[in-house]
């Protein structure tokens, strides 16, 4: 078309693991129990499988599926997706296979890759989304491949692969998955562009990641947060990434101390796990304390510096938009303060009306980022989600006079438990899908370890036959198991004759919380 | 020798946020075309053909998807996220013969897309490709009755050079350099019209950027 001054940078993300297999061939890239796998082997097992990719017709922008755990598989995967010029869509393991189907559906993907340990629920999610869908495992211990399941040491043994496919920066490079106030998860489309500047503020600005480091990287990857602030940020860097698959704080110590985490990087319940464990030590490598996903209470940051010795960095971000704004949480620090905005990074403040609102006057935060997303897939997202192409972040906050930024309270009903944020609605709509449900309201009670628990007060309906003998709690939690991810599932149950609910129908959530109140 | 399709793209949005991605028509797209056809009313069918046709045969839609890129040209306007991908309008060029500087143009959009803006964009970018083309004018039949198109075009500066048996014969004189006609954008033609605001960025990021790539 027509030249339009210097022709646009093209490139991929899929270039991080090739720069550093130039820079540092044997260097160790990550590490997972007894496995580990250096900068060239990476290098070599990205390209051979995003040649296999290509080789079963994948073409650039089509989207492949990524279903793992935090392996060595979930590294090969997604940077060979990438690498193939396909759109990576990340999808967390741990959700049911129903929830999984309706992603691949909402992300129209062609492929869904999974490690050995996820190859049944990928499997059937696939199957179950479109018959055509194809399904490839990588398997870490297997010394050959066999059909659509590869072997990551044959595929490090391939002869020398051809570079990443060169796309235009502002090309789609993955859909991440949110659990956002509506029922479904929105799928955020992110460019190989919004995707770079996430890692590189995580690793120079907030972090100053180096070859030096080493991270501990048990935050889902399949997560924005683990994706960009542990997978990419540290193979931007040059630091390795020290998986564990399921957290454990016995586990984290042992990491910390024989492998020399220097970096950790996690939600508030993980350190309050951390803190609390008895192999607790000031005495390691450790030197920062990455902390997301939640707000961090003052007294978690504090018990942080006394038992584990370094500082706690909270970050303000969301899936659509990471970093924000971050700050060391100091004794001082009012709660709320999430600190200053990153290079790039403007941060306003809305009335209801729209209407930008000066220095410390609370309203709608708004936010303009270079690591903001593309779009949303779905069309109402896309229309609720933006004004005036500012990000409408669904926080309550201000911009204080030193421009840094005070968060409030959120404008939508969201439960943040252990670093996930949960959806009321969807989940109380999974409760009174129960066939002996009348109606049921969700509620965050406070928890010292994952910040907020899941509570629901269900009333039961009067007609139908029960079994005198039935253990309504249990059957509940039996449904829930079968249709939301274990985050999702409230822990604490009580029946009641009436939900407080307001003349509009709207959940009274103060009394309702009253409720469990009580009962503790 | 068939040429390779240009790799151009633009993306945009509708009211409802719905993206619409903008590219040239590819030879694996007949799929996605015949199922846009099928979304077409009858009446729209034909309104473009100005014949009561009901699908296109494997030989039409061969013609209308493996194209050289210069003498014909076509925009595809296809929704990325439905599954599978749906086109949902077509613009295309084919240039005259027996006067090079000219080609024959026509627009259509599935029914469900109408008044969104899809169709003005797809003309837009069509005008602009055809400028790089060498090509000074498009000439149109278009059916009286078809007022959404007359429309259209009255907008864009079109000529009525005849009417016969309800068909008006029609000229648009395009500019002379693609940056004249980049001074409205397509992107932004789609967007003000969806929007139905005038000035001010109203959509996510995406809006507008264009790139070479793909994601359909």
């Amino acid at each position: 078309m027509t030249p339009e001054g210097p022709p646009p940078p093209e490139t991929s993300l899929a270039e991080l693991v090739s720069a550093a297999a130039v820079r540092d061939p044997d260097g160790v890239a990550a590490v997972c129990g007894p496995q580990g796998i250096t900068y060239a082997d990476l290098d070599r097992a990205v390209g051979a499988l995003s040649a296999d990719l290509l080789d079963r017709g994948i073409t650039a922008g089509q989207r492949v599926a990524v279903v793992a755990g935090n392996g060595l598989e979930f590294l090969v995967m997604a940077y060979a997706v990438l690498r193939s010029g396909a759109v990576l869509v990340p999808v967390s393991p741990s959700s049911p296979a129903p929830e999984i189907t309706g992603m691949l559906r909402t992300a129209n993907v062609e492929i869904v890759l999974s490690d050995v340990e996820h190859e049944g629920v990928a499997w059937a999610a696939a199957t179950a989304f479109d018959k055509r869908c194809g399904a490839i495992t990588l398997d870490v211990t297997a010394k050959r491949s066999r059909g659509d399941r590869l072997s990551l040491g044959q595929l490090t043994t391939a002869p020398k692969p051809p570079p990443p496919a060169r796309l235009h920066a502002a090309a789609p490079a993955a859909i991440l998955f949110t659990s956002g106030s509506t029922s479904r998860p929105k799928g955020v489309v992110h460019s190989h562009a919004s995707l770079f500047r996430n890692a590189l503020s995580v690793a120079w600005e907030m972090t100053a990641l180096t070859s030096a480091d080493s991270m501990l990287g048990t935050v889902p990857l399949a997560h924005s947060f683990g994706l960009s602030a542990v997978m990419n940020a540290c193979l931007l860097a040059g630091a390795r990434i020290e998986l564990l698959p399921k957290f454990d704080s016995e586990a984290a110590w042992r990491l910390i101390r024989d492998r020399g985490v220097t970096v950790i990087t996690g939600v508030p319940t993980m350190y309050r796990r951390l803190a609390d464990d008895e192999h607790a030590s000031r005495n390691t490598d450790l030197r920062l304390a990455v902390v997301s996903g939640a707000p961090c209470p003052r007294d978690l940051a504090r018990d942080v510096r006394l038992r584990m010795g370094v500082h706690v960095v909270e970050r303000y971000g969301m899936t659509e938009a990471s970093p924000l704004t971050w700050r060391v949480v100091a004794a001082d620090s009012v709660e709320g303060d999430v600190g200053w905005p990153g290079w790039g990074v403007h941060i306003r403040a809305v009335d209801p009306e729209g209407k930008v609102l000066g220095k410390d006057k609370a309203g709608e935060i708004e936010v303009e980022a270079p690591s903001m997303l593309l779009r949303y897939l779905g069309p109402e997202d896309n229309r609720e989600g933006f004004h005036d192409g500012w990000l409408r972040t669904g926080d309550i906050g201000l911009v204080r006079p030193d421009r840094g930024v005070t968060l409030k309270s959120r404008l939508k009903d969201i439960i943040l438990r252990g670093g996930y944020s949960v959806a009321v609605g969807e989940v109380e709509r999974a409760i009174v899908a129960h066939k002996w449900v009348a109606d049921a309201a969700v509620v965050g009670v406070p928890d010292r370890e994952l910040g907020e628990e899941l509570a629901a007060a269900v009333v039961l309906r009067k007609q139908g036959r029960r079994p005198a003998d039935l253990d309504v709690v249990a059957d509940l939690e039996r449904h829930m198991g079968d249709r939301l991810a274990s985050w999702k599932r409230p822990r604490l149950w009580k029946v009641v004759d009436q939900v407080p609910r307001t003349p509009l129908g709207k959940v009274k959530r103060d009394e309702l919380l009253g409720l469990f109140d009580r009962e503790e | 020798m068939r040429a390779s399709p240009p790799k151009d793209r633009v993306d945009g949005m509708l009211r409802d946020g719905t993206w619409v991605i903008f590219r040239p028509i590819r030879p694996r797209d007949k799929a996605a075309l015949k199922r846009g056809m099928a979304m077409l009313s009858p009446e729209s069918r034909y309104h473009r053909f100005f014949a009561a046709i009901d699908s296109l045969s494997s030989a039409q839609l061969k013609y209308f998807t493996e194209i050289d890129y210069n003498d014909h040209f076509a925009w595809f306007a296809v929704l990325p996220d439905t599954h599978p991908p749906t086109g949902i309008g077509v613009a295309r060029y084919i240039r005259l013969p027996n006067d090079p500087e000219s080609a024959e143009a026509a627009v259509t959009v599935v029914d469900d897309y109408h008044r969104h803006g899809v169709g003005t964009a797809l003309l837009r970018l069509l005008a602009g490709t055809a400028i790089e083309h060498g090509i000074k004018r498009f000439v149109l039949a278009v059916m009286g009755e078809n007022e959404p198109m007359l429309h259209l075009l009255q907008a864009t500066g079109a000529v009525v050079d005849s009417w016969e048996d309800g068909i008006a014969q029609v000229h648009v004189d395009l500019p002379a350099t693609a940056e004249e006609l980049a001074k409205t954008p397509a992107p932004e033609i789609l967007r003000h019209t969806a929007e139905g605001r005038l000035k001010g960025r109203a959509g996510p990021r995406g809006v507008g950027t264009r790139f070479t790539g793909d994601d359909s």
